[in-house]
């Protein structure tokens, strides 16, 4: 593998593992709050 | 300043409805400048010139070294949110705590698959059990550790106690990763900005310390927006159980 290679690897493995971990935990908020609405509403 | 004082200014903080509308006015202003400011520094770390001696492969160090600060910056909150836990019993430092090891767990596993894939053009290899190498995969590990416990304990008062103590211990490891260049002969490099007075006459040209200085601080707000909102789902997730048990209770 060529030196550009390396790079474009570190920086796409990067930009993936980051965005998968917010979407994943801004998803998290939001499933957990909706739980939350749900059985309050049939409190 | 006194016992009570400190007690009477965490106990302010120690609402979980203040602290839930608190996060989300500071969401935002985590998020925002996070993102605006990653993406310069992408620029800035694309528009770098390459180094006369690595090449293209410098610009990896524009990410790894970030990524370490933030894998050995998050456990540091852990180990404070552990005491928190154990010594003051603050409501919100198991979530502070519990919250921040998937992220911290993330950073630490791209500092090692970045450092990898730098090492490899750079020293000819993607791996070395040097004392640099070795104790930041043992952070990565005791990340995973830590995670095996929240996940393995149901009781989570019991779970937060556990995890706790184990991250106390493992904090041992933050001087030996700092240090361990210092310590022992390693094939890593020995830090480039080590100190306020190594960062007013660094080692770095300043068209490397720009980009590096700018994804560090973009990545450094990112992970504040990320843990407020890993800490907001845990509180509602605890809600939602506490709710749901109440119910059952009342149906039975």
């Amino acid at each position: 593998m060529d030196q550009a290679t390396f790079v474009t690897l570190s920086y796409a493995i990067s930009s993936l593992v980051i965005s998968g971990l917010a979407l994943w935990i801004f998803l998290s908020a939001r499933n957990a709050k909706a739980k939350v609405d749900q059985l309050e509403k049939q409190r | 300043m006194s016992d009570a004082v400190i007690n009477s200014g965490l106990a302010a903080y120690a609402n979980p409805a203040r602290f839930m509308r608190l996060s989300q006015t500071l969401v935002p202003f985590f998020a925002l400048p996070a993102v605006a400011l990653i993406a310069y520094g992408l620029w800035l770390s694309f528009t770098a010139p390459a180094d006369y001696q690595q090449g293209e492969t410098v610009r990896i160090m524009f990410i790894h070294v970030p990524f370490a600060w933030l894998a050995m910056m998050t456990y540091s909150i852990m180990t404070i949110a552990a005491l928190g836990t154990l010594v003051w019993r603050h409501p919100l430092a198991d979530v502070a705590g519990k919250a921040a090891l998937p992220i911290g767990a993330a950073f630490t596993a791209l500092c090692l698959i970045t450092g990898s894939l730098w090492g490899r053009p750079t020293w000819g290899t993607y791996w070395v059990w040097d004392a640099r190498l070795t104790s930041v995969l043992v952070l990565f590990l005791i990340y995973l550790g830590l995670i095996a416990i929240h996940r393995a304990i149901e009781d989570k008062g019991l779970a937060a106690r556990a995890a706790a103590i184990v991250t106390l211990v493992g904090s041992i490891n933050l001087p030996i990763i700092k240090y361990s260049v210092q310590w022992w002969n390693t094939l890593h490099q020995p830090a480039s900005i080590s100190s306020l007075k190594r960062l007013a006459n660094p080692a770095l040209p300043p068209e490397y310390l720009w980009p590096l200085f700018t994804i560090a601080i973009g990545l450094t707000l990112l992970f504040f927006a990320l843990h407020l909102t890993a800490m907001r789902a845990e509180i509602w997730s605890r809600k939602a159980d506490g709710l749901s048990r109440r119910m059952a209770r009342q149906a039975g």
